[in-house]
């Protein structure tokens, strides 16, 4: 009798368990579906964009500012969605890969938003470098807080441009760009490639090195 | 999968393996819950009663026994060296009762006197009641029938608190009290009561004799003598209609010290008696583990809620402070995250089949204590689940500290 109750409960305990547990991959499975529809179209606007490069000296300014700030800003609406999940991921790691990706086409915006700097003099370009693979509690909270003070700048002024990057996810192009600018992998505020800020900074500082007009 | 995210899932699958078990036996067992069996023999009783400075309640307890509806039964009081009135109030309530007797000794403990007096028990049961406690007239007769079984050490009962309304926090203690009775009831169906509470348990006198009584150096003695019990293979049970109302803290000092030192007691037992983990019996193989397993998982569960939700709570709070000396929204539209974690779908399971349940249970039991619990505050009850379950563990903390400094003070 007694230890019919306890293989009872273990059958039925196993049965939530497992049907919870395949819920659960079933649900990361479907999100991170989701986010590789959104990866397939950022990855084919990152192929036009690169396609566009080689003709950006036949190109007006007005086009290519036109067509890098799209690009970065359905990127950083995009990154913002699968960050989320990739915070909610348990099961698996799927989400990683597709994060690079978005790494690699925040690096390239970075690159035109460089190369191009002419096109971009009356914007201001925040790059924001940040660290992806199992931040320290106080560096977690620096990052926390840069990625509210940038969001509200950008939602504050339309001539702002964000591009966030995690520096740790192995891209090569952006250690490149990183050792060009003598940068340290840290986290840290890229304002318009000339002010670099490491430092807690409070908005108004901030704003002091930005163009606000 | 990292290492914590296989914890908080092996953790999950305790929770939901004691939850199905309770709710199965909940289910095959709803129409036996207040059953006992009638006697078919009256044994003679001694009740024997510790105090230790007990002046203000010792008469009443004393009266309580008394009026009990069982005939046979003799009143042993054990002055534990109390230097209030004790002594003399008992003396006076001798010449009044000619069953009760008052046995006066040098302060030794609870365990200690106990066994004092059982050297003079010639009954074939004794009982124990604590001093503060008033068992119901009908429970030694309810408790007596369970000893037709003659491998029977051991019956409990169903403790009630007479002061549920002092404030919140023994609100909170009536509704831990019904679950816990309820659930050592339940584990009573797979022979598995693994505490005969203080305020009213009876024992087979011959059985705990034979194992030599009270462990003194147990810092709860009612674990100790259960436990001892059922590793010698007697068994030992609970009646859930067999009712005493006894008092319980009324501070959050007071009930942090006596749940620490019950806690204490728990983890001295389990030290103790750890050479019979795994043996080829229910105390081996269910008792110890699920008791070891009833620790680790409040324990590690705080912990590893401290780890993960404590981290991103402390974060955002102190991110939500420089936001707003900076002057920032701290809600940023776009930063709100609304995808949970799949892994806290089964966490909410849990806790929407434990809401259930307990809502059962103290529906099922408010028919029968409604004098003593008409407790039916839903609030309450979220808040026992939700704050007092999950703070609860910080107690064990202190348990385990003051048992690895051997600090056993009562």
């Amino acid at each position: 009798m007694v230890k019919k109750v306890f293989v009872q409960t273990l059958i039925i305990s196993l049965f939530i368990f497992s049907t919870g547990f395949y819920l659960g991959d079933y649900i990361e499975s479907q999100r991170a579906d989701y986010i590789q529809d959104l990866s397939f179209k950022s990855e084919t606007n990152r192929l036009d964009l690169n396609t566009q490069i080689s003709m950006f000296d036949k190109l007006d300014c007005d086009t290519i500012r036109s067509e890098t700030i799209n690009l970065a800003d359905d990127t950083y609406f995009d990154a913002i969605e699968l960050e989320q999940m990739e915070e909610s991921e348990v099961y698996s790691d799927k989400l990683y890969e597709i994060h690079r990706k978005y790494d690699l086409t925040r690096a390239i915006i970075w690159k035109i938003t460089d190369d191009q700097s002419r096109c971009f003099e009356d914007y201001n370009i925040i790059v924001y470098l940040y660290q992806y693979l199992d931040p320290s509690y106080e560096n977690a909270i620096k990052q926390e807080y840069f990625a509210s003070l940038t969001s509200e700048i950008k939602t504050n002024y339309d001539n702002t441009i964000l591009i966030p990057i995690a520096y740790d996810t192995e891209i090569n192009s952006l250690k490149l760009m990183m050792n060009i600018l003598e940068l340290d992998d840290e986290t840290q505020l890229i304002i318009n490639n000339e002010h670099f800020v490491s430092e807690l900074i409070s908005k108004d500082n901030l704003l002091n090195l930005i163009n606000t007009n | 999968m990292d290492f914590l995210t296989l914890l908080f899932l092996g953790l999950m699958f305790v929770g939901i393996y004691v939850t199905t078990m309770f709710i199965l036996l909940t289910i095959q067992n709803s129409d036996k819950m207040f059953k006992y069996p009638i006697p078919n023999e009256s044994y003679s009783i001694t009740v024997i009663i510790p105090a230790y400075n007990e002046e203000k309640s010792i008469s009443s307890t004393i009266k309580h026994v008394v009026n009990s509806n069982y005939s046979n039964v003799k009143i042993l009081v054990v002055n534990d060296g109390s230097n209030d009135n004790t002594s003399d109030i008992v003396k006076k309530l001798c010449k009044k009762y000619k069953n009760l007797k008052l046995l006066d000794k040098s302060n030794s403990g609870k365990a200690d006197s106990l066994n004092c007096a059982l050297k003079s028990v010639k009954t074939d049961l004794f009982a124990v009641v604590d001093s503060d406690s008033f068992p119901a007239n009908t429970s030694l007769k309810k408790l007596s029938g369970y000893f037709d079984d003659s491998k029977m050490g051991a019956v409990t009962s169903f403790v009630k608190l007479r002061n549920q309304h002092d404030n919140f926090l023994t609100k909170l203690q009536a509704v831990e009290y019904i679950l816990m009775g309820w659930s050592r009831k339940l584990l009573d169906f797979i022979d598995s009561v693994y505490v005969t509470n203080g305020p009213l348990s009876l024992y087979r006198t011959k059985f705990v004799k034979k194992i030599g009584g009270f462990d003194p150096e147990s810092i709860t003695e009612d674990i100790d003598i259960t436990w001892n019990l059922m590793r010698h293979g007697y068994k030992t049970s609970m009646c859930l209609d067999a009712n005493v109302t006894t008092v319980a803290p009324n501070t959050l000092k007071s009930f942090y010290h006596q749940r620490t030192r019950w806690g204490l007691g728990g983890i001295q037992a389990l030290f103790k008696y750890r050479g019979e983990i795994l043996r080829r019996n229910l105390f081996g193989s269910f008792v110890i583990p699920f008791v070891m397993l009833s620790i680790g998982v409040s324990v590690l569960g705080f912990i590893l809620l401290s780890l993960t939700i404590g981290r991103d709570i402390s974060i955002k709070l102190i991110n939500a402070g420089l936001l707003k000396s900076s002057n920032i929204g701290i809600f940023q539209k776009n930063l709100v995250n609304l995808t949970p974690p799949v892994i806290l779908y089964l966490l909410v399971f849990l806790a929407i089949s434990s809401i259930i349940y307990f809502t059962y249970v103290l529906t099922q039991t408010k028919g029968r204590f409604e004098k003593i619990h008409s407790f039916n505050n839903f609030f309450n009850l979220l808040f026992y689940i939700f704050v007092y379950l999950a703070i609860y563990p910080i107690v064990w903390f202190s348990s385990i500290f003051r048992f690895i400094t051997g600090d056993y003070r009562w």
